[in-house]
């Protein structure tokens, strides 16, 4: 029933210990406060043409750069963020090399361009190789999921890639899927949250454990 | 003659009907009992001395019914002779000890009902009967004959039951483990910095002990 781990005292995981405050029984020491508000992004960090600075953008950035951009992030319900404040992030994180996964690639290669990208690439789902996997697997990965489940790239592309990102882009309301489906596959390590959710608590309180981006009460 | 091929003999006319020796032997007991020694003999194997004491109870059940095919049975159930000198038989105590990581590892003698208890005791119901749920049910390591069940809110009652149902006996760390395990239920997990390291101590919370190990990569003390 307890257990004690240790890790890195980063500023990064002490946001991510205050995010998760707010659905746990936890108690954090003043120090990790003070840590927690270190190492921030500013709003000097945004584009004002390109990716303007807004308050959603600058969260969700954040909370993607803390959890090292593994993390699942859906635009309904965080209509700032399209495919340019994505690359934006993964920008940010300092990885040169940024590879993106969708059907859209022209929407992709049009926000890349306009960030100036030093080392982008986009490829189709159905077009991904063995070779292609092993040229990029050092840099951030972003797949954009659409709206349709099949198309969701296997569980091993996802091992293959530390920095992996999956993105629903804005859908009808009906297509929107459950976070819990992408986590389990982002996460296979981690206890099924379908199962835990059923029993131990409301969904959306179990979302920040598995990096799943669906708060508006981020804010 | 030997015990052997009476208890044989005893095990086909069973297997042809139930009702055979008036009933004597018609209860499930009797019958699993008899069918499973009987496919030892019949393997070639010996009794063990405790398996033998019962056998011989047995005969001297229906000691009346062989007597028609078998004169002088009753001198013979006296001082009975085996094919095979029955072997010493091995008494395993059942026990439960504490493993570390809230993990508790259960040996003893197996059988059907303790073994389905053991698999039960992953978690509750509801979670239990969802797949997908592998670091919450029971394992069991081969190389030491010995159930793992992993503690935790949902099966804490279960665990507790499992161990007074079958008297399993539990040493000092096991009885600490079991009361520090009812003492955290709903207490709060806590985290400090120390020497530029976060030490998180988390109680009753699989979900964030599985995020400071899966997620954030950190390493268990």
């Amino acid at each position: 029933m307890s257990r004690d781990s240790v890790t890195l005292a980063t500023p990064a995981t002490a946001r991510r210990l205050l995010w998760l405050q707010r659905h746990a029984n936890l108690t954090l020491s003043p120090t990790i406060h003070d840590l927690a508000s270190q190492q921030r992004v500013n709003p000097e960090q945004f584009e004002p043409l390109i990716c303007p600075h807004t308050r959603e953008r600058e969260t969700v950035v954040q909370f993607l750069l803390d959890c090292e951009m593994r993390a699942i992030v859906q635009a309904n319900h965080h209509p700032d963020i399209d495919p340019t404040t994505m690359l934006h992030a993964a920008n940010l994180f300092q990885k040169k090399m940024v590879s993106v996964v969708s059907t859209t690639t022209g929407l992709w290669r049009h926000a890349a361009r306009s960030l100036f990208l030093e080392d982008f690439d986009v490829c189709a789902p159905n077009a991904v190789t063995g070779e292609w996997i092993d040229k990029r697997r050092d840099g951030v990965l972003i797949i954009d999921v659409g709206s349709d489940l099949r198309v969701l790239p296997s569980g091993a592309l996802l091992r293959e890639f530390p920095h992996c990102v999956l993105y629903q882009p804005m859908v009808a309301a009906d297509q929107v899927f459950d976070w819990r489906v992408l986590s389990f596959r982002l996460f296979p390590m981690m206890p099924n949250p379908f199962v835990f959710s059923s029993v131990k608590a409301d969904a959306k309180d179990l979302a920040l454990y598995y990096n799943a981006c669906i708060f508006p009460d981020l804010f | 003659m030997y015990v052997e091929d009476i208890f044989t003999e005893v095990a086909l006319r069973l297997s042809n009907s139930r009702r055979a020796f008036n009933g004597k032997l018609a209860s499930d007991w009797h019958l699993g009992f008899i069918a499973s020694v009987n496919a030892q003999l019949l393997a070639g194997r010996a009794l063990s001395i405790a398996q033998s004491e019962i056998v011989l109870r047995i005969l001297r059940t229906v000691e009346t019914d062989l007597a028609k095919d078998h004169e002088g049975i009753n001198q013979f159930l006296l001082s009975p002779q085996f094919r095979q000198t029955p072997y010493q038989s091995v008494r395993t105590p059942r026990e439960v000890r504490f493993m570390g990581d809230s993990v508790l590892g259960f040996r003893g003698r197996a059988d059907q009902l303790l073994t389905k208890d053991i698999k039960d005791s992953g978690g509750n119901d509801e979670l239990t009967l969802q797949s997908g749920y592998l670091w919450m049910r029971p394992q069991f390591d081969w190389t030491h004959k010995i159930w793992l069940v992993r503690v935790n809110r949902f099966n804490l009652h279960k665990v507790k039951r499992l161990i007074a149902k079958h008297r399993f006996q539990a040493d000092a760390a096991v009885e600490q483990f079991l009361q520090e395990c009812t003492d955290e239920l709903d207490a709060a997990s806590a985290c400090e910095v120390q020497d530029d390291v976060l030490i998180l101590r988390v109680k009753d919370n699989e979900l964030l002990a599985h995020w400071m190990l899966d997620n954030v990569q950190g390493l268990s003390l």
